[in-house]
């Protein structure tokens, strides 16, 4: 029980050594505050005391003035951010822009974030993956992004990108920009129409009958007419059925119904 | 023995409740032991208020590549030779006996083993090289437009199971073990990862309705075993309402709701803290979720903010809830709603006999949706954190069951080798791992196990699948028992 105390002090003092002096922050208050306001928190590497925060649950209710609350206190300590279809705009830039550690940020469905908002967190120093689909921003935040100093992948379906600013984009080495219209595969290579050959089997081998055609015209079950599809063998001889429960009948008890199929 | 305290009350009562905690630790049973005395030691370390949020998710061993998994099972054991694993040196054999130098004595299914002739049975249906990130993937007429995300997909060819009939085989698959009582994979991923949205369950189930022959599909393939409760599957409905009794009565305001569920809550946090049973407080998180689902499934099943294009992808069957295909539009929904696991079941892949004009069908079914999502999760920058797994419990024999023709065969259960695919979440994309024989009957490289599978998605998870454990029976049980290794050649 020690270790485990010493585990959580450490841990905890781990995440206090990043807050200074006047600016510290109480990590535990906040955290609490962020999952009554049922926001998603973790710290998802071990080897890191960074945050990985997801407000997908109450994304409809978060605005500048709510962002500001919940995740600017520890806008140092983030990893990882999913705003995705959050009500944030300019206003939240003032602590985006404190996010020094920050490596991914999903902004999909904000319609808050234009060009002017990208070109501002474009150049958090860690950032490397970047989610702006369903957003305002456009071809005006392509140099923004080329500038981008850590940016790795960016996506920018149903945004105002256009054809020419993701040309732009796939210009720099290393940058992966998605725009949604990744071409699919393609089929290089069709085989032909198959061709069945060896249709007998092997000589001195003939348990299956020689005839694929049915012996029966009227299903020995129900009587009805024989679906060709529907058959078994049994004695040797293909006998066909009306539908695919009539064979688990004639399964049953074969014998109640050879005397429809006549004699072999 | 002498006690510390000098209130003599006070000391009876300590001496009581010391009696009454070892009485119900032992009584309740090693289950109610084990939970008990890290519950009691937790309380200890850190008050009843820790206790009262629930147990917090495990920490992960290595930042996770996989935030969430989307499993498509199909259920009955789709044919890997009509649809991925491409062999056409069978044309040449057709309607010949399977050699006993392939077969090699190796069990049939009663269904088969009586059968006099083991006819070879090549595919119907013809194959197309898909562009990937190696040299192409051979993939059936029946699937063109997952054949069109190959670039994103990686092919396990090489797969192959213990269990040879379709109850066992899917518990193996969704739990590890053939035997019933194991935790699900969905349940062993929310125990691990936790919600990352308190408003909808961690693990989702979604069912459709296949076309060909269907198997019971039980609820424990989505339970929680002995992981606490609210760690099982929530099946969401196809029709009406997708979650039964989530309305409020008629008469019954969300107030009177709240303060319904305030007093019940207060009985049961008042058993949880005399009885220490784990399962009373996972009732009261599922009655907490349960309230807050009212309001957030609605707005999740809810379809009138996807655009024309989205069903233009996914096809118009998506409008209709239960398809595959509406199911395909709900995983997105529930995946970028931060659901950690959703699964989706389709039925009817158990084709005995009637392959052809079945698998059509079914195939139909599937193909166009399973390749949206894909396409849909990608341009969301949504794929590249989810992990999407498609596959059955095994695959098909490539001998006729019954009848053989050239328009019509069936195929047996195989465990031997079948194929599965998974996408994104930290798979490398657009890649193949396994060989079978020419006759697609046994692995001639890199064999994978269910358990090797399953101990991949736990590492993408962020998790050594040897250290995620939960304490029952006196032991610490694991997902992938005493076996599985982490399939390295496919993670990115």
């Amino acid at each position: 029980m020690r270790c485990i105390v010493a585990g959580a002090l450490a841990a905890l003092c781990v995440a206090c050594a990043s807050t200074k002096g006047a600016e510290a922050v109480d990590h535990a208050a906040q955290l609490d505050l962020l999952r009554a306001a049922l926001v998603h928190v973790e710290r998802p590497d071990p080897a890191s005391a960074l945050y990985l925060a997801d407000a997908s649950a109450v994304a409809s209710s978060i605005d500048d003035a709510q962002a500001e609350r919940l995740f600017a206190p520890l806008a140092a300590e983030w990893l990882d951010l999913s705003l995705a279809r959050t009500k944030i705009a300019t206003a939240s830039l003032t602590w985006l822009e404190r996010c020094e550690k920050l490596e991914r940020l999903d902004l999909r469905g904000c319609d808050g974030v234009d060009d002017a908002f990208v070109a501002r967190i474009a150049r958090l120093p860690r950032l490397s993956e970047l989610v702006l689909a369903g957003t305002r921003a456009g071809d005006g935040c392509v140099d923004a992004l080329l500038a981008a100093p850590s940016l790795r992948r960016v996506w920018l379906w149903k945004s105002g990108a256009t054809g020419a600013g993701l040309a732009r984009l796939a210009t720099r080495a290393g940058l992966l920009a998605d725009g949604g219209s990744k071409p699919d595969s393609i089929a290089a290579e069709v085989e032909p129409k198959p061709e069945f050959v060896n249709l007998l089997p092997p000589p001195g081998e003939s348990p299956l009958p020689a005839t694929q055609v049915p012996i029966n015209v009227d299903c020995p079950v129900s009587g009805a007419p024989v679906d060709a599809r529907r058959t078994r063998v049994h004695q040797g001889r293909l006998v066909g059925f009306c539908c695919e429960n009539c064979p688990k009948t004639f399964d049953a008890d074969p014998k109640k119904y050879e005397g429809a199929l006549g004699k072999p | 023995m002498g006690s510390f305290h000098s209130d003599p009350l006070r000391a009876a009562v300590h001496e009581h409740e010391l009696l009454l905690t070892r009485r119900r630790l032992f009584a309740a049973g090693a289950r109610t032991f084990a939970a008990g005395v890290g519950m009691a030691a937790l309380g200890s370390l850190l008050g009843r208020d820790a206790l009262a949020a629930g147990a917090a998710a495990p920490q992960r061993h290595w930042r996770p590549k996989a935030k969430r998994v989307i499993y498509l099972h199909m259920e009955g054991g789709p044919s890997h030779l009509d649809l991925w694993d491409y062999k056409p040196e069978l044309r040449q054999r057709y309607n010949q006996d399977l050699p006993e130098s392939i077969r090699k004595g190796q069990r049939l299914t009663t269904m088969t083993s009586g059968q006099g002739r083991f006819p070879v049975a090549p595919s119907l249906f013809t194959f197309s090289r898909y562009a990937n990130q190696q040299d192409g993937v051979w993939i059936s007429e029946l699937m063109p437009h997952t054949g069109s995300a190959a670039n994103e997909l990686c092919f396990l060819h090489s797969m192959h199971t213990d269990a040879i009939n379709h109850e066992p085989a899917i518990t193996f698959c969704q739990t590890g073990h053939q035997q019933p009582g194991r935790p699900s994979l969905g349940a062993w991923a929310s125990y691990g990862l936790g919600s990352a949205n308190a408003n909808l369950p961690t693990f989702c189930v979604l069912i459709t309705q296949g076309i060909g022959n269907m198997q019971a599909l039980s609820a424990r393939f989505w339970g929680s075993g002995f992981l606490p409760s609210e760690h099982q599957g929530c099946r969401l409905r196809s029709s009406g309402d997708p979650v039964l009794y989530l309305k409020d009565p008629a008469g019954v305001s969300r107030t009177d709701r709240r303060a319904m569920l305030d007093l019940v809550n207060d009985f049961n946090e008042r058993e949880a803290q005399a009885s220490l049973d784990g399962e009373t407080r996972a009732r009261i998180a599922q009655a907490e979720m349960a309230y807050r689902m009212q309001m957030s499934v609605p707005e999740l099943a809810d379809l009138s903010d996807e655009d024309d294009e989205t069903f233009a992808l996914y096809g118009e069957e998506a409008r209709k809830p239960g398809t595959f295909a509406a199911n395909c539009l709900l995983a997105r929904r529930l995946s970028e709603r931060g659901v950690r696991f959703v699964q989706l079941y389709m039925r009817g892949w158990d084709q005995h006999g009637n392959l052809p004009a079945e698998m059509r069908a079914q195939s139909k079914a599937v193909d166009q949706p399973q390749a949206a999502l894909i396409k849909d999760l990608r341009r969301r920058g949504l794929l590249d954190e989810t992990l999407v797994v498609w596959g059955g419990e095994f695959g098909r024999t490539v001998y006729s069951q019954g009848s053989l023709s050239e328009t019509d065969y069936g195929r047996d259960h195989h465990p031997r080798c079948f194929t599965m695919w998974c996408a994104g979440g930290g798979i490398k994309p657009g890649i193949a791992l396994g060989k079978t024989d020419d006759y697609g009957y046994n692995i001639v490289e890199r064999p994978i196990e269910v358990h090797d599978l399953h101990a991949t998605m736990l590492s993408l998870m962020g998790f050594d699948h040897e250290k995620l454990v939960y304490p029952f029976q006196g032991r610490d049980y694991r997902l992938t028992d005493v076996a599985g290794r982490v399939i390295e050649e496919i993670v990115a």
